[in-house]
């Protein structure tokens, strides 16, 4: 029996045995497997997997501000401003008691 | 997400064979899956960021100490508690059987757990390094540097090892 025969056959024999493990052997190794993922917690290899994905979910977040918000120049934009301009002088009209004398004075200023 | 994945297919194929190379050292299916899991578990909270290429000597080298370990735990529980039953099982070890084919390969013909358990007794009686160099480089295939990487030495001392297991185990089971 020369050297290389006996490595070839080892092999085989080995890989054979190692294939044909008992179920409760496999099933044993199989928890194993488990706990040790486990262990390693999908956390710690999770990690760099899920800040592209946040990072990616943020831009997309601010492409969407900025698309919706109005841009300046534009009737949206005055009108955005304007509400919240004539809100600013109802409030502070109700607190000076004006609010019910002149609420046509106020409907007017909020226009463009 | 893929890094675990991979991870979990590495531990998938290696986990049988690794449980073969525990069951070679410790004689004992409880001991070996504990080896194995606990070879797992480092393997994937200490190195599951190393390249993929790395895990399987690294894998190897946990193993080898875990087996080391159970095997220097069960000297101490052998040599302090338990020396009467201890020389009861060596006694109690099964003989060899008796060779299919005397001329040729001595586990040609055999059933594959018989030729399994005859070779797993010739690595047994095989010193742990040269046990340890057989198994990386003849049954999992790897290339001295990766044997070298997995034991923990140069890869002269590889060679050394692998070359005195083969002519070692070769008389052994040619004596059968």
């Amino acid at each position: 029996m020369n050297d290389e025969l006996l490595t070839r056959r080892a092999r085989e024999v080995y890989l054979e045995s190692a294939s044909s493990l008992d179920a409760a052997t496999r099933t044993a190794l199989a928890v194993s497997r488990r706990r040790a993922l486990a262990s390693s917690g999908a956390g710690n290899l999770g990690q760099g997997a899920w800040w592209p994905s946040g990072a990616v979910a943020a831009a997309v977040m601010l492409a969407a501000m900025l698309w919706i918000s109005p841009r300046p120049g534009t009737e949206a934009y005055h009108a955005s401003l304007d509400e919240a301009g004539l809100s600013e002088l109802m409030a502070l009209g109700q607190e000076l008691g004006l609010g019910d004398e002149e609420p046509e004075l106020y409907a007017w200023l909020g226009q463009p | 997400m893929l890094r675990t994945r991979a991870l979990e297919i590495f531990l998938a194929r290696i986990e049988a064979r690794a449980f073969r190379i525990a069951s070679i050292a410790l004689s004992n299916e409880a001991d070996a899956l504990d080896a194995v899991q606990e070879a797992m578990i480092k393997l994937a909270r200490r190195y599951a960021s190393r390249p993929e290429a790395d895990w399987a000597p690294l894998f190897h080298r946990i193993l080898t100490n875990s087996i080391r370990d159970s095997l220097r735990r069960r000297r101490v529980r052998t040599r302090w508690l338990m020396p009467f039953r201890a020389e009861r099982a060596e006694e109690a070890a099964p003989a060899w059987p008796e060779p299919a084919d005397p001329a040729g390969d001595p586990l040609a013909g055999l059933e594959a757990e018989e030729a399994w358990r005859i070779l797993a007794e010739g690595l047994r009686s095989l010193p742990d390094r040269q046990r340890e160099a057989f198994v990386l480089r003849a049954l999992e295939g790897f290339d001295v540097a990766q044997c070298a990487q997995a034991m923990g030495c140069s890869e002269g001392s590889v060679k050394t090892h692998y070359f005195r297991a083969v002519h070692a185990l070769r008389g052994r089971l040619e004596e059968r």
